[in-house]
């Protein structure tokens, strides 16, 4: 593409946005051009202190601002009962459903046997030394159900058995507003394995 | 556009980006083929749960000849091998072969026999609980795996001096690609000595089919000396070493 040498830049930047290809990098790079330059300097600001004034919290890695973070230092919150997820960006998933009132653990990732990316590389010690001194009733494995994300949770429940605390996984099955027509056959097995009585 | 359409056994899967993925696959007709899935990751996308790692499945994909990127068309799940998913020791052992396999395996380099075998591996491993018997099962899928390959190791002459194999203690030499005599043995740097039963396993298994596999038994001894003779060769003639295996240390904890 031809064209000043800054907007080439910032399109090609855009482009490296998730879900962002061509077409879209450049309705918003000349999104940017059109806007006010305060709202453009906002927006550089904000890119800068995202980077800046991240910190991962001591507790439970999710990403702060403060240490420990709003989760971890709320009173109103149930540190007794602790959700296990691969990423921060999983925690705010979770928030955003507004149903959970109890702690996380980050777990930083997740077992990749093919990477060979095994547990030293995960949080797994850190929350092992949770469940042992923080009086935890309930650890809720919420990895992801892909393959990775079950061999992760099946191995964390293997570390943390002998601790005798209650170690549950979210249920798996098919999506609010899907079809049984188009649900694979993995995803039909597992949602008749975790029926519930009504 | 020819149209590739194949059973397969899916050997990686990983997440090209938003919306797509890129899936190798094992296929009984073409060897190992990779293609690329769009819009694999949609949360009402027609694939997902079928891109995953050991499904056995029946695939149709496009493609120009020679390229080296299909696009695939359709998966649908022939088994997805459930019981290896809800298990880690299961899961694990399917990790190394699966690996192996891939590793091995040269792209557009048809192989029913390696395919077969593999299938046949994944179904024993799915079928076994016993951690024991789910590493003999392992080991004797590499060996019978590294053995299609090419790479048959000599069990029935020394491989030094090609003499007869007295009974008693033997030794094993993966350099030279098999069974050395007692003598032989002892003069060798790199041979290591193995118990005769390892040796008889190794040729009851190099004559038993796959899925005949699960009656053969494996003491301690002998599967430690099993494992050991085939980590070598395949350290030997492949010169890679599995990036998966720490998962059966897991498993083992
Ligand atoms: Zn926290
Ligand atoms: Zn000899």
């Amino acid at each position: 593409m031809k064209g000043p040498k800054f907007l080439i830049e910032l399109i090609g930047l855009f482009q490296k946005f998730p879900g962002v290809g061509q077409k879209t990098a450049e309705r918003l790079a000349f999104h940017v051009l059109k806007s006010p330059s305060n709202e453009a300097i906002l927006l550089a600001k904000a890119l800068v202190a995202v980077k800046e004034k991240m910190a991962l919290c001591s507790i439970c890695n999710s990403i702060t601002e403060s240490n420990p973070c709003l989760i971890c230092g709320d009173s109103n919150r149930d540190k007794q009962i602790v959700c296990v997820v691969e990423e921060p960006h999983d925690v705010h998933c979770i928030e955003r459903a507004g149903e959970y009132n109890g702690v996380y653990h980050v777990l930083m990732g997740v077992l990749e046997p093919l990477d060979g990316v095994g547990p030293n590389e995960l949080k797994i010690d850190q929350l092992v030394d949770r469940v042992k001194s923080d009086g935890i009733k309930e650890i809720i494995l919420a990895t992801n159900p892909n393959l990775e994300g079950e061999a992760t949770a099946m191995y964390v429940f293997k570390v943390l058995q002998p601790l005798g605390v209650l170690v549950t996984r979210i249920a798996r099955g098919l999506p609010m507003g899907g079809d049984l027509e188009y649900a694979d056959e993995m995803t039909v097995s597992k949602a008749l394995g975790g029926r519930m009585k009504m | 556009m020819p149209i590739y359409e194949s059973h397969a056994i899916i050997l990686k899967s990983f997440k090209l980006n938003e919306a797509d993925r890129i899936v190798t696959f094992f296929t009984s007709r073409y060897g190992k083929i990779k293609a690329i899935a769009k819009g694999a990751i949609k949360p009402k996308g027609r694939y997902l749960g079928r891109l995953e790692l050991f499904v056995h499945c029946n695939m149709i994909a496009f493609g120009k000849e020679r390229m080296n990127l299909l696009r695939l068309n359709s998966c649908d799940i022939v088994n997805s091998f459930l019981p290896i998913r809800e298990s880690f020791d299961a899961l694990s052992h399917a990790f190394v072969a699966v690996e192996l396999v891939n590793t091995v395996q040269k792209e557009c380099d048809e192989n029913r026999e390696a395919y077969q075998l593999l299938l046949d591996a994944l179904i024993a491993i799915s079928a076994e609980t016993d951690r024991n018997k789910l590493e003999t099962l392992l080991r004797i899928f590499e060996l019978k795996y590294i053995s299609c390959m090419g790479y048959k190791p000599n069990l029935h002459s020394c491989v030094s001096c090609t003499g007869g194999l007295e009974t008693g203690r033997l030794g094993f030499n993966a350099e030279r690609g098999g069974v050395v005599c007692n003598s032989c043995n002892k003069s060798d740097p790199v041979s290591f000595l193995v118990s005769p039963g390892t040796v008889r396993l190794m040729e009851r298994a190099l004559s038993t089919p796959m899925d005949k596999a699960s009656k053969l038994v494996a003491g301690g001894k002998v599967l430690s000396d099993l494992r050991k003779c085939v980590n070598k060769l395949i350290e030997m003639h492949v010169q890679y070493s599995m990036r998966s295996e720490f998962m059966l240390d897991l498993a083992k904890a």
